[in-house]
């Protein structure tokens, strides 16, 4: 039997980070993490396939193809690129059925933007929910290639009262488990969502959806359905479990435990504003200055800024924002931390949206444990 | 290219210094590509296509309703979706119910003595879960002939 690590999950993600480091000068952020640096992924379930990123491997403005999360429900039938296609019907004139190299033809679009796991930070919910308990990596930032939404729909001829965008893919579930299927407005679809075949400049790879999936720029990654095989306009949004029941966020705050009423849960949509630390110097000192890094994002196109504090919120200073941005995709943050006493130090950050709204300490407890953006707070040693 | 090899993962506990653990995992490239699977003898493998061959999985801990759990849960779900939860008896009697509503082969009867193994394993108090350490994904494009499932 394999052995198992065997320590206190508070004490694997809140513990010494600087001093005690072997390797001098590497930049970790887990110090118990020895692989910190090292290219790797970490499996929170090998079937169906759910990896998550190491924070200190989300450091780049583009997240590699093969370090990006990878989040299934199911094993998904591998789709051939050269028969794979997808049909357009519902509440269109010229219902349409387009190949990858029709698809091809169409005017290309690039969107660099967030993807982020509706489940992302699962784990630090209390009391605990059931699912996959992601903890920070089931996210990143990448830019990706397809065909606009709008201009295949527009081909088909969207007929008058659709207001609905019903998506399905090529992940079919076991037994009488209910298929994955979702909706999405058609007004955010028509806005800026497109259909990908392509990630970071490759061919998307197909734990990633390949050969086409759904890139809907803001939103939580439910809607972005991977393998994509039909888009079907309607009138009423699509109805089964993963539109009735899963995906539901409340739309009025509950107590912590405290069940909600269910005509008070609606459809995730847009992600909430967060921030978090990727990397910190192995070793920090007294008076001297330590760069802490990290990223930001939010439904919100922007981040208006981001913040940290070594005060547990008493007084906050600002991060400096990269320069080099996209709207919905993530911002790169620098901080220059001089400590000024030794012992353990708590740093956390928070980060505000371009339309105000701010991360907090503590987010809103919910029965399913999506959306969690409370700030992320370390504890360093300086010397 | 088939790759067979087994990614060996030393993680030296260094804050509190008190352990010393060994991680044996498959890289997530040898996931996708080897056709030998490695699921320990332990575990009872998922039915195609459920599980990917190859893929590094966690082991069930001892204990009074394992080989129900083995039978019943991990046929679909890798023991490390168990082992990674903190749920109430009262929240894995809901899962089971769920998953019995979905075709899950459990008697009725069966039922109290699952819940009370998945508390013990991965009760609120459940600390003891951290993922496995794999190398990243392949992104090559699959070869048709050979990886299209039924």
């Amino acid at each position: 039997m394999r052995p198992r690590l065997r320590v206190n999950r508070r004490q694997f993600f809140d513990i010494l980070i600087a001093a005690a480091a072997a390797s001098a000068g590497a930049s970790r952020i887990d110090a118990k993490d020895s692989q910190a640096g090292i290219r790797r992924l970490l499996q929170l379930s090998a079937f169906p396939l759910d990896l998550e990123t190491p924070l200190d491997a989300l450091t780049s403005y583009l997240t590699p193809n093969d370090l990006f999360f990878v989040r299934t429900h199911w094993t998904p039938v591998r789709v051939d690129p050269a028969t794979w296609s997808l049909t357009i019907d519902g509440d269109v004139s010229r219902p349409l059925t387009l190949s990858l190299a029709d698809l091809k033809a169409l005017p290309r679009s690039d969107v660099t933007c967030v993807l982020q796991c509706s489940g992302n930070g699962r784990n630090w919910f209390e009391p605990a929910v059931p699912g996959v308990q992601w903890r920070y990596g089931a996210v990143g930032n990448a830019r990706w290639s397809g065909v606009r939404v709008r201009d295949v729909l527009s081909r088909a001829g969207m007929k008058e009262g659709a207001r609905h965008l019903h998506t399905f893919g090529g992940n079919p579930p076991p037994g009488r488990v209910p298929p994955f299927n979702r909706s999405l407005e058609l007004e955010k679809a028509l806005a800026d969502a497109i259909i990908a075949y392509e990630m970071n400049g490759e061919p998307l790879p197909h734990d990633h959806g390949g050969p086409a999936r759904l890139v809907v720029p803001g939103w939580a990654g439910d809607h972005w359905m991977k393998w994509v095989s039909k888009l079907s306009a309607s009138r009423e949004p699509q109805g089964g479990f993963y539109m009735d029941v899963a995906y539901k966020y409340p739309i009025r705050p509950g107590g912590p435990g405290v069940a909600i009423n269910p005509s008070d849960m609606h459809p995730i949509t847009e992600m909430f504003v967060k921030s978090n630390i990727t990397s910190v110097p192995s070793r920090i000192r007294v008076g001297e200055r330590a760069s802490i890094n990290g990223f930001a994002f939010s439904g919100a196109p922007d981040i208006a800024r981001v913040e940290l504090t070594d005060d547990d919120g008493l007084t906050w200073r600002p991060a400096r924002l990269n320069p080099r941005h996209e709207p919905y995709a993530w911002r790169l943050w620098s901080y220059e931390w001089t400590p000024s006493r030794r012992g353990a130090r708590r740093i956390a950050v928070r980060a505000t949206d371009s339309r105000g709204s701010q991360q907090p300490k503590i987010p809103n407890w919910n029965p399913s444990g999506y959306l969690y953006n409370g700030w992320h707070t370390i504890t360093v040693e300086v010397e | 290219m088939r790759r067979t090899g087994l990614l060996r993962v030393v993680i030296v506990l260094i804050g509190a210094g008190i352990a010393s653990v060994e991680i044996g995992c498959r890289s997530a490239a040898a996931i996708q590509d080897s056709t030998t699977p490695n699921i320990p003898t332990a575990l009872q493998p998922a039915p195609e296509p459920l599980r990917r061959p190859g893929a590094a999985t966690a082991s069930l801990i001892p204990g009074d309703g394992m080989e129900a759990v083995r039978a019943r849960c991990v046929a679909c779900h890798e023991a490390a979706m168990l082992l990674q939860q903190r749920l109430t008896a009262q929240q894995w009697m809901a899962e089971i119910d769920k998953m019995q509503g979905w075709g899950a082969s459990v008697a009725n009867e069966d039922k109290p003595q699952i819940a009370k193994y998945l508390v013990t394993i991965a009760g609120p108090d459940n600390n003891r879960f951290n993922p496995a350490i794999v190398a990243p994904i392949s992104t090559q494009q699959p070869t048709p002939a050979s990886s299209a499932q039924p």
